[in-house]
């Protein structure tokens, strides 16, 4: 009987330990997201505009405009055939990721003063996995039309339009999860994603039309 | 009605409670800590400021970094993680030698049978092992979760989290609470199958604090030896973690594990335990 009661005591002591921990961690989760950004996946060959949010490489670009045009994955072989460029400096290079988007400006009336650095503009892999590992020789190659500045930065007059090709570096060791893997593979079949801004509305512009079969359209 | 008794005898006894006290005294520790560094980072991050735009790194402030497992330097965590092999062992460990020493287990064999016993014994071991390990990580999680919120963390904070490509990551960025479980998981069956080592062990080595002490400077070497090996340029680019003594971690420390190797070591473990239970098997219990 004595044990029954202390039993039954324990119980009680457990239930209601319980209900506290968990209405303690209600309350404290109950405003959790409110100063959250928020974030929006844009489709390729939506315009995505950059607005007042902050960014990587927009701490000035409102009134500019994107939208994702063409992406390519290339070996080193493949760029130096193409560009006659091979990345001297890069150790354990695996390749380039070739994000080709076009930057409108639309109302930035600060041409010279205010644009966009497509060097910062983070590339994210699925979802745990983002590089600005960014070739300004090779962007300078493949933007004649951008003069040479730190970080891929330039900007357009108000109404100009621009196509722009941001070379990401690719190599071993940043994207892989398994050591059978190197990272050309899980570039090839993760989804890619332009981080645009960060905040509050945290604008992801994705780089394959849906049903698109990442990598092999190059 | 063995396995009763076993599972009592392991939950119950003063190595238990030492190996449990210890982690739990290291839980509360780095507890502590994050929770300072929680309470400056809060106000450095001004998360109930008036400008939305103070607060653009608030996923910063999660409480998937700031418990146990996403702790990398303080005091509690990094001994935590780095004595775990020897609080798993401790609590039950010593047992089946000192059960063999005083010819108690010859008596349960004949109560009952070989397969019972060694069963029983097995089944005590790995709860009591997983349970040293887990249940101090458990609580801390608990109390952090009760102070701390559980934002999604964001792949633009991996530099603070130190979580970017290992061993289940993606889900971290996704669904961090079955990251958190997944490894308090992967935690408890390393731990309870490395426990059930000593089984093994205590077959060749009388000194049951031998015993005790064997699979701690067993990954203690390994870890070592890791280390060396990678002062060699040819293991320099070497990017997965081989070692037990970190790859448990949540957080991961520097190197990522890797789910290859993490099963090469659970099959390692797994095999030794089948081929140790085959081989007592047919073994005489006068031996």
């Amino acid at each position: 009987m004595k044990l029954g009661l202390e039993k039954i005591l324990i119980i009680l002591i457990l239930i209601v330990a319980t209900i506290s921990i968990s209405w303690q961690i209600i309350q404290v989760n109950h405003n959790k997201d409110e100063f959250m950004p928020k974030t929006s996946v844009y489709q390729k060959g939506e315009v995505v505009t950059f607005g007042k949010n902050l960014g990587y490489a927009n701490w000035q670009a409102e009134g500019y405009e994107v939208s994702a045009k063409e992406t390519r994955v290339l070996l080193p072989d493949e760029v130096e055939k193409e560009y006659n460029y091979r990345n001297k400096e890069k150790t354990d290079l695996q390749g380039f990721c070739i994000v080709c988007i076009n930057v409108k400006n639309q109302s930035n009336q600060k041409a010279g003063e205010q644009g966009i650095s497509a060097g910062l503009i983070p590339l994210l892999v699925g979802v745990n996995q983002m590089t600005n590992n960014f070739d300004d020789e090779l962007f300078e190659l493949l933007n004649p039309d951008i003069p040479p500045t730190t970080f891929g930065g330039f900007s357009l007059n108000e109404g100009e339009n621009l196509d722009v090709y941001i070379p990401y570096v690719i190599n071993n060791g940043n994207f892989t999860n398994s050591i059978f893997e190197s990272d050309m593979d899980v570039l090839k079949r993760s989804n890619k994603y332009l981080m645009l801004t960060t905040y509050p509305e945290r604008k992801l512009l994705e780089l394959f039309e849906r049903g698109e079969v990442n990598g092999d359209n190059n | 009605m063995l396995l009763k008794l076993e599972l009592k005898k392991a939950f119950w006894n003063r190595w238990f409670f030492l190996s449990l006290g210890i982690g739990l005294i290291c839980s509360v520790l780095s507890f502590i800590y994050n929770l300072s560094k929680y309470s400056v980072e809060n106000r450095f991050y001004d998360v109930y400021g008036m400008s939305p735009y103070k607060n653009h790194e608030v996923y910063v402030l999660t409480a998937f970094s700031y418990w146990i497992g996403g702790d990398f330097y303080s005091l509690g965590s990094v001994v935590f993680y780095f004595i775990f092999p020897l609080l798993a062992v401790l609590a039950f460990g010593w047992s089946y030698r000192e059960e063999k020493r005083v010819g108690y287990h010859k008596m349960l064999i004949s109560k009952t049978s070989r397969r019972t016993y060694y069963l029983s014994k097995s089944i005590a071991l790995f709860i009591s092992g997983g349970t040293v390990f887990v249940l101090p990580q458990l609580i801390n999680l608990v109390m952090t979760m009760c102070v701390i919120p559980m934002r999604l963390p964001l792949v633009e904070g991996s530099m603070y989290y130190g979580i970017f490509n290992g061993f289940l990551a993606p889900l971290f960025y996704s669904h961090p609470l079955v990251y958190v479980f997944g490894y308090l998981l992967l935690d408890f069956v390393f731990a309870g199958l490395l426990a059930n080592l000593t089984l093994f062990i205590a077959e060749f080595i009388k000194n049951q604090w031998i015993i005790v002490v064997l699979p701690f400077i067993f990954l203690l070497a390994f870890e070592q030896f890791l280390r060396l090996l990678y002062r060699f340029e040819a293991f320099r680019n070497i990017s997965a973690e081989f070692s037990p003594l970190t790859f448990l971690h949540a957080q991961g420390g520097g190197l990522r594990g890797d789910a290859f190797i993490i099963g090469v070591w659970l099959f390692v473990l797994f095999i030794s335990w089948i081929v140790y239970f085959i081989w007592v098997r047919k073994r005489d219990i006068l031996e």
